[in-house]
């Protein structure tokens, strides 16, 4: 018998495989359920990262109002002089003017 | 097949909350994804598993379309390079040979390759292993692309559409890959 060219193969095995290639139209039972039900999981658990990134955000822009409250104070506290803090105890010993 | 849905009315009362509309919108996507995954992927893959990864992944990216090509084209691509990661993840298989084919593989080789024999129906399931074992050698890209224009007949500018690739680069693989093609099928011959 004779035989066909490599080609010729190749359309032939591809026609007769073409039924395994069809697409099914409609998706089988129980599909849609797991779809909505994997896709409800994915919203709840991004919402919650959401939730817990906001939270992160809110305690680290506390924190950092803490510290520029309490560095403020400390400021506000300590004499208003750029001298050394050696150089101003002895200022404020001997009670020494200065500008 | 777009018509059969208002797209952007169903895409608004998703972004509501929706669940009617998502159901809707997975009604709609199914055969789309399951036409490339069928096509793409080796028979045994677990498609539903895949069709409901890619359905995953267009929900997440759902804010993303614009609208201005149909839904169904803007899934596609994100089906097909869903298909490609799966399949570059798989082995490459060695070289196939005759001894490695089951009998009805050999049944379905031989009525592809003598003359006067049509195409057996009957023997799908088998001539679909068959070309998932010759296609297995070839790069997912060059599978797809083969399976593109050799099953679906689909033009160049069409794959270009689909895959990103510029219709040279098309052109480029496709030169490449006949021959490897051929010769894949005559050293099956050969082997036996």
């Amino acid at each position: 018998m004779n035989k066909n060219d490599p080609e010729t193969t190749w359309k032939n095995l591809l026609a007769s495989s073409a039924s395994t290639f069809e697409p099914e139209l409609t998706p089988p039972f129980g599909f849609v359920t797991n779809t909505l039900s994997a896709l409800r999981a994915e919203q709840r658990q991004e919402r919650e990262c959401e939730r817990i990134g906001l939270r992160a955000l809110w305690a680290s822009l506390a924190a950092l109002g803490v510290a520029a409250a309490v560095t403020l104070a400390v400021g506000l506290h300590q004499d208003n002089s750029d001298l050394d803090p050696g150089v101003r105890s002895l200022v404020q010993v001997e009670n020494l003017p200065y500008s | 097949m777009e018509e059969s849905l208002d797209v952007d009315e169903c895409l608004r009362r998703w972004k509501e909350g929706s669940e009617a509309a998502a159901e809707e919108i997975i009604q709609h996507l199914y055969p789309v994804i399951s036409k490339i995954v069928r096509t793409h992927l080796p028979r045994r893959d677990d498609e539903k598993d895949l069709i409901q990864e890619i359905l995953m992944k267009t929900f997440a990216k759902l804010h993303q379309y614009k609208g201005d090509a149909p839904l169904s084209h803007w899934v596609s691509r994100l089906a097909l390079t869903t298909c490609l990661d799966r399949l570059r993840a798989q082995k490459i298989r060695p070289e196939v040979r005759h001894a490695d084919l089951t009998p009805d593989e050999v049944d379905a080789f031989n009525a592809a390759w003598l003359t006067g024999s049509s195409p057996d129906s009957t023997k799908a399931i088998a001539a679909r292993d068959l070309v998932d074992r010759i296609l297995s050698n070839l790069s997912p890209e060059d599978r797809s692309l083969v399976l593109m224009v050799d099953l679906e007949g689909r033009s160049l500018q069409e794959i270009s559409e689909t895959t990103g690739w510029t219709v040279s680069k098309i052109k480029m693989r496709l030169f490449r890959i006949r021959p490897q093609l051929r010769q894949m099928i005559q050293r099956l011959e050969e082997s036996k």
